[in-house]
């Protein structure tokens, strides 16, 4: 047995210990800035360095910021918006890039998709959500999740949702009290509930705080815009 | 219904293994069946006894396990320590339903007269906390012949004649015919899982340990049998027993998933695809006349190289019309062509004039046009964002032939020719089941250059110089009566410490549209030089492929270096390979093999999408059982691991293992590398389908 495993680590030993050169074809992956994911065994982003550093480094940013934390893993990170738009289906489409590449994209405030986070979410059946939101109301629906499966595949997720108006609530915002309206939504999963929160704006249809739940796997994402 | 991911098996999900790595319950086997793909390595010991079993849940139905025993103070028949490996096939007859059993059989060293040898019919019912005790009762009662029927008989109902066991027999050979013969007892008993981590069991053994109580290795003194066990993590497993009333015995249990990888696979998502103007907005920007500009095709290549390389995709040409673009890609990067593709759609649509709406690309792989996917641009603006994009778009993508050479206004990239790359790395060479020393290795350096001077042509060399290692030290020379191909391997390992592994010359090309070709001339393998052809027959949607190798080689001198001995040989094969879906592949190899002997090759694997393979072959030739010496035929197990299932990020890198019971000289065939078959058909229909769900990654 001992042998076996000495066997084995040597294996992995020549694997990982080897060097080359060549005209192999480099790629581009930033790598020495924050975040959103740290790599594997690397230190986390204490949350509370990004929330001090959010009031007095927000007005001097130029480009739309966005802070995500991962619940789950307590990692967070601000990120910026690499594109906007619209297209046939309701909602505007952002997506939010990290410095490493990681991405998450948002249809009117609405979790849709992640890129480089691994188990990622592919796509989102969003209608019901983004509908709420617009609105400011309550409505139900279906919410469904398609999932990267680690086959390769992608896989539903089916959840049964209705949403609440909470009520309305003043957030903080890089130092400002910003007029919000409190949308809830509780969605059915398994046997389990998954409630989804959105602080949207009372005027306009921003969505300046949410946590939603990313299946099973990434678990709930907080966002808070912190430049718009 | 999706549930929470874990690389290893959750505890309460899997069976627990017997001493033979089975599920069951101590000694005997249970009913139940481990989740399908499951991979079990479990290491038992008592009274001497240790037993290294390797277990893969190749089907929901059918489990296959091999196993390799070590037996102290045997002190008979030649040996001190009696050393044997093993084969067993289980089948999941019936799941368990309100009120059935789990119903399953088994085969246990089901191949000649083994020291295991061994059969039953066995049926498991779960109870929860029944008559309010705590935790899950698990009953198990089975019927066993062979081995499991050497205690507490009830009779022979299929026949009372069985062969008995023969130590040092050179075995091998399917015994159907003593299958489920001679005397069947009855056994049983509990699994109480107490709790989360832990359980006890008890059960009736009907193995009266014949062989080895007739040479004092253990004190049989009754058939019953306990034990506790602990789950010390999901994977890891470790129990304690009281065996036989008279022996002590451990069992450490290691289980995962191949599909649940430890590590989750994170690729630094894509740009976004920029959306064209509308047409009806500005038709201007639609306007086609930029095709006639002289220089439009050169400036579109420039464009799109140096993005592609961004993402580590090489474009090797670009085909452009006004309404239809065709780019050639490879990546050193990306074993997943669905990526591949996705980001070189991207990046098309980036670069593109307007008017561009057909994208055609061609995946390339080791010089070869594999396949082309055509996509809509259109499709592309539209679904990115859309609920299930990638089974839209693969709904409107065409996976066709790959033309050999591309057409129309063509420009190909600059400087592809000549490529050189290198690497310098540890090398392991490990050898296993010499009787004296079960697993010994050589370890090294080993560098490796190749040089591209074409399309298709290729320099391959590979020195190694071992550090350490003790396959030299072995003492048993060949004992063979063929010509001495394989198991002169000790005098190979014996001559120099520093090699020349391979110095090949290749040629790869693509003779027509469902045809793939390569040529090989040098010294192809550690043991054999000359020169290797092979014709592939493989149509992108086919199932079926079709391929021939003819091979013409010569034995080399022991030092490796450029010398050769006398004894050369024409080999080749006629192959068939089939896909029959959902990651089940067999191949069929028919022919002459390196030491004359003439007969065939069955490989039958499992391939997961995420690049792990679990296989098994056997080769039959016409070489006597006797001549062939210790195994009869040549069997065994393979396995290839991608680097990326334990590091999470892309890469082209596995590991790869062919592990026989025992490597004679009958029926070995040459180890030329870069065969066509994997590599053509990686980049088919089906193998880019099941990695679609990627594609917008």
């Amino acid at each position: 047995m001992i042998s076996t495993y000495r066997a084995g680590l040597l294996c992995l030993a020549s694997i990982l210990c080897g060097c080359a050169g060549g005209t192999i074809l480099p790629f581009a992956e930033p790598r020495d800035q924050q975040t959103l994911v740290d790599r594997v065994g690397g230190a986390r982003v204490a949350r509370a360095d990004v929330s001090e550093m959010t009031p007095q480094r927000t007005p001097a940013q130029t480009t739309p910021t966005l802070e995500v934390t991962l619940e789950r893993t307590g990692q967070v990170a601000v990120v910026s918006l690499y594109s906007e738009r619209k297209d046939a289906s309701p909602g505007v489409l952002q997506v939010w890039r990290s410095a490493d590449g990681s991405q998450i994209v948002l249809r009117g405030g609405v979790l849709i998709a992640t890129r480089g986070l691994g188990n990622d979410i592919e796509s989102t059946l969003s209608r019901m959500m983004v509908a709420t939101l617009s609105s400011r109301g309550s409505d139900s629906g279906p919410h469904r999740l398609y999932r990267v499966t680690s086959e390769n595949g992608t896989e539903a997720i089916d959840l049964k949702c209705k949403s609440d108006v909470v009520g309305d609530e003043a957030i903080p915002i890089a130092g400002q009290q910003i007029a919000t309206r409190h949308v809830q939504v509780t969605c059915r999963w398994d046997v389990l509930d998954r409630v989804y929160d959105f602080w949207v704006d009372e005027h306009q249809s921003t969505v300046w705080r949410s946590r939603q739940w990313a299946g099973p796997d990434l678990g709930y994402i907080r966002t808070r815009i912190l430049k718009e | 219904m999706a549930q929470e991911r874990s690389f290893f098996a959750s505890p309460f999900s899997t069976p627990t293994l017997n001493f033979y790595g089975v599920p069951g319950l101590i000694d005997m086997p249970d009913a139940t069946a481990m989740a399908d793909g499951q991979v079990a390595i479990a290491v038992s010991s008592f009274s001497g006894q240790t037993r290294t079993n390797f277990t893969f849940q190749f089907s929901p139905r059918i489990a296959v396990t091999f196993r390799y025993v070590g037996i102290q103070d045997w002190n008979s028949d030649g040996f001190d320590t009696y050393r044997d490996r093993s084969f067993d096939l289980r089948y999941l007859v019936m799941r368990e339903g309100r009120f059935a059993p789990t119903v399953s059989f088994g085969l246990q060293d089901l191949a000649g007269t083994g020291i295991y040898a061994a059969e039953y019919w066995v049926a498991t019912k779960t109870f929860d906390r029944p008559f309010q005790l705590n935790g899950t009762w698990k009953v198990t009662v089975g019927l066993g012949w062979g081995r499991l029927g050497s205690a507490g008989s009830i009779g022979s109902p299929f026949g009372p004649d069985r062969p008995q066991f023969v130590p040092g027999d050179p075995g091998g050979e399917l015994s159907a015919d003593q299958w489920f013969r001679g005397p069947v007892s009855p056994f049983g008993g509990l699994d109480w899982a107490v709790n989360d981590r832990l359980s006890l069991k008890a059960e009736y053994s009907t193995d009266s340990y014949v062989a080895e109580t007739t040479r004092d290795v253990i004190s049989n003194r009754s058939r019953f049998n306990f034990g506790v066990e602990y789950q010390v993590s999901p994977a890891f497993r470790v129990g304690t027993y009281w065996l036989y009333g008279s022996e002590i015995g451990v069992n450490l249990q290691l289980q995962f998933n191949p599909r649940m990888p430890p590590v989750p696979y994170r690729l630094a998502g894509p740009r976004p695809i920029i959306e064209r103007p509308e047409r009806q907005i500005n038709p201007a920007a639609y306007e086609q006349g930029w095709v006639a500009a002289k220089d439009a095709p050169v400036i579109i290549r420039d464009a799109l190289g140096p993005e592609l390389a961004e993402d580590g995709i090489r474009l090797h040409s670009v085909s452009i019309g006004a309404t239809r673009a065709e780019t050639r890609v490879s990546s050193d990067r990306f074993d997943n062509y669905a990526i591949l593709t996705g980001r070189t759609a991207r990046v098309m649509a980036r670069i593109l004039p307007p008017s561009v709406e057909i994208f055609d690309i061609v995946l390339v792989t080791n010089d070869l046009p594999v396949s082309k996917v055509t996509i809509s641009r259109g499709d592309l603006e539209a679904l990115e964002f859309q609920p299930d994009a990638s089974s839209l778009l693969l709904s409107r993508t065409v996976i066709s032939e790959a033309d050999p050479n591309p057409y129309g206004l063509t420009v190909q990239v600059d400087r592809l020719y000549p490529n050189f790359r290198w690497s310098i790395g540890p090398y392991i060479r490990p050898s296993f089941f010499d009787p004296d020393r079960p697993v010994r290795a050589d370890l090294g350096i080993s560098v490796f250059a190749q040089y591209k001077f074409g399309p298709g042509w290729r320099l391959t060399g590979e020195v190694r110089h071992r550090i350490v290692g003790n396959i030299a030290d072995a003492s048993r020379p060949s004992d063979s009566v063929l010509p001495r191909v394989r198991t002169d391997a000790l005098l190979y390992a014996q001559a120099k410490d520093t090699t020349l592994e391979q110095f090949v010359v290749s040629k790869k090309w693509k003779p027509g549209q469902t045809t793939y070709a390569r040529i090989s001339l040098g010294y192809l393998e550690q043991m054999f030089g000359g020169v290797s052809g092979e014709l592939l027959w493989k149509p992108v949607e086919s199932r079926l492929a079709i391929g021939i190798e003819l091979n013409y080689v010569k034995q080399r001198d022991f030092d490796q270096r450029f010398g050769f001995q006398d004894y050369d040989v024409a080999t080749g094969h006629l192959s068939a390979y089939y896909d029959f879906g959902n990651g089940y592949h067999a191949q069929i190899d028919a022919g002459r093999y390196l030491a004359g002997d003439t007969g065939f090759t069955v490989t039958v694997e499992r391939q997961f999408a995420n690049g792990w393979r679990v296989g098994g072959f056997f080769t039959l030739t016409d070489v006597s059982a006797e001549d062939f010496g210790e195994g009869s035929f040549d069997k065994g197990i393979t396995f290839t691991v991608p680097v990326s299932w334990f590091v999470g990020s892309p890469s082209r890198r596995s590991v790869s293992a062919t592990i026989r019971p025992v490597q004679r000289d009958g029926g070995a065939r040459l180890n030329v590398s870069d065969r066509l078959y994997d590599q053509i058909r990686s980049g088919h229909l089906t193998d880019v389908v099941n990695d679609w769900g990627r594609v917008w990654q």
